[in-house]
């Protein structure tokens, strides 16, 4: 019984993620035009990581060989977390056009209806951009191998997750705001300046870095990747996915307690 | 030129419509304020950081790399102004059947979309860029006369210019490629945000982007 439950709800799960993925495959012009964009930033960011470390130069311990490897993997999670801002942008547009009350008489909670969606376009992007781009980066400018490729893989898998909490709460202030599409701009040029996605972390000035210790941008993107470059040994980067979990979790918690509280005060204007 | 006094007389009507419009809509204008902030905070706190480690980059040093980056921020605060609705061409004219109203009114149709709507957030922008010139050019000690001021104001007209004429030819594309999300010009503004550090270039030798990183594209 318990088990045909699960396998129903999977069916269903497995259903959402297909119909992302292909509504992906719809728009070509904007799945080429973008992949173009984000391969020209990390093209441009290798020729000036070129310039600022040239002559065998190295900022705190990273080499160009290293910053050729750490703005490739950058450059790629930029297509995941483009995805994961899906979860905001999705949140908005069913608020404000009514949309979300389809989904809150549908048996399945709504937080986990995103998350299945966003997980079909993030699987879009690794097989269609993520995966080619490393193999021609790959081929053309080369890459260092992970450290533990596992425990790199583990730690990523959970920055993700960090990043969609974050931008289902932003969804969720567009409750209160009707449009929090200016509190989503702020939230990813944070994102991307604390998270170490624009520059590894360490190379802030440490005023800036005692501040962002208590933030949990580092753990999208820069914990990750100091255990890919051995930054972190074994033991601590096991702790140090340990917490990076319970923020995690903490996020994923604070999303369905404030969800519970917001819904209360949905008011929808026909739709 | 009775033309020309017509055409001016109308955009001054677009003009001051569009203020009323914008004031109209304080949270919308707080938004677009935002992001055109957004977009060039993270430049700013790379090249920062990035001088905090080294003393010139390749030749170019701190203040002059702040001269270029306030040039360019100048420059597209103006393109973004005036010219900045081109973008909307594909997604918001062609798809939705907006060019249709504009084609019935007894104006050029490019000049109607142009006024249509004014990025007046870009005026953030702009305040930005202002600030950053004028702060290298008080850390460079330049000398200034009359021509080199004439030269300073019609290069970064030029400038905008020189790129609303690029944003023209690919959004133009449009009326061939659908193009649902306005992404056709992703890829130039990416590279015009590039343009803000021609640190690098020298050594790259191809010089035309190998500029900076970053980014707040939101596809």
């Amino acid at each position: 019984m318990a088990m045909q439950f699960i396998q129903r709800r999977f069916k269903v799960y497995a259903r959402l993620i297909k119909i992302q993925l292909v509504e992906k495959l719809t728009y070509r012009t904007h799945f080429f035009m973008v992949f173009v964009e984000y391969l020209l930033i990390m093209v441009v960011s290798y020729f000036l990581w070129k310039a600022i470390l040239a002559h065998g130069r190295s900022i705190k311990g990273f080499t160009l060989k290293d910053m050729v490897t750490y703005v490739a993997v950058a450059g790629v999670f930029r297509f995941i977390i483009n995805e994961l801002s899906g979860i905001f942008w999705e949140t908005q547009r069913q608020f404000q056009s009514g949309d979300l009350i389809m989904n809150l008489i549908k048996p399945i909670h709504y937080q986990v209806f995103l998350y299945c969606r966003t997980l079909g376009g993030v699987l879009f992007q690794l097989v269609f951009r993520v995966l080619p781009t490393l193999v021609l980066w790959a081929l053309v400018f080369g890459l260092t191998p992970p450290n533990h490729p596992t425990l790199f893989l583990l730690s990523l898998l959970l920055g993700a997750f960090v990043y969609a909490g974050i931008a289902f709460l932003v969804g969720l202030a567009t409750f209160y705001m009707e449009n929090s599409t200016g509190v989503n701009f702020a939230i990813r040029t944070l994102t991307e300046i604390f998270s170490g996605t624009l520059i590894p972390l360490v190379m802030f000035p440490p005023w800036l870095a005692s501040i962002i210790k208590y933030l949990p941008f580092r753990f999208i993107f820069y914990q990750p990747m100091q255990i890919y470059f051995g930054h972190l040994a074994f033991h601590p980067a096991l702790i140090a996915i340990g917490v990076q979990a319970l923020w995690a979790i903490a996020l994923s918690l604070a999303g369905i307690l404030f969800f519970q509280v917001s819904i209360k005060r949905l008011t929808i204007q026909g739709g | 030129m009775k033309q020309v006094r017509f055409y001016i007389k109308i955009y001054i009507r677009y003009f001051s419509q569009s203020l009323k419009r914008r004031l109209a809509y304080r949270s919308d204008f707080l938004i677009q304020i935002i992001f055109a902030l957004s977009t060039q905070v993270a430049s700013l706190v790379f090249v920062l950081t990035i001088f905090e480690h080294i003393p010139d980059l390749n030749g170019w040093s701190f203040a002059e790399i702040l001269f270029i980056y306030g040039f360019a921020q100048t420059a597209m605060a103006l393109f973004s102004f005036f010219f900045g609705n081109l973008i909307s061409l594909g997604r918001y004219y062609i798809l939705n059947g907006q060019l249709d109203r504009v084609l019935l009114r007894p104006l050029h149709p490019l000049f109607q979309i142009l006024v249509e709507r004014l990025d007046f957030g870009a005026l953030s922008t702009l305040g930005m860029g202002l600030g950053a010139l004028g702060y290298a050019c008080a850390l460079l000690n330049l000398s200034w006369s009359i021509t080199t001021w004439f030269l300073l104001v019609s290069l970064l007209f030029c400038a905008a210019l020189l790129f609303a004429g690029l944003v023209f030819i690919l959004v133009s594309f449009t009326f061939w490629v659908k193009d649902s999300t306005g992404a056709i010009a992703w890829p130039l503004m990416t590279l015009r945000d590039f343009a803000k550090y021609a640190g690098a270039p020298r050594i790259g030798g191809s010089g035309s982007v190998e500029q900076k990183t970053t980014t707040t594209a939101f596809s």
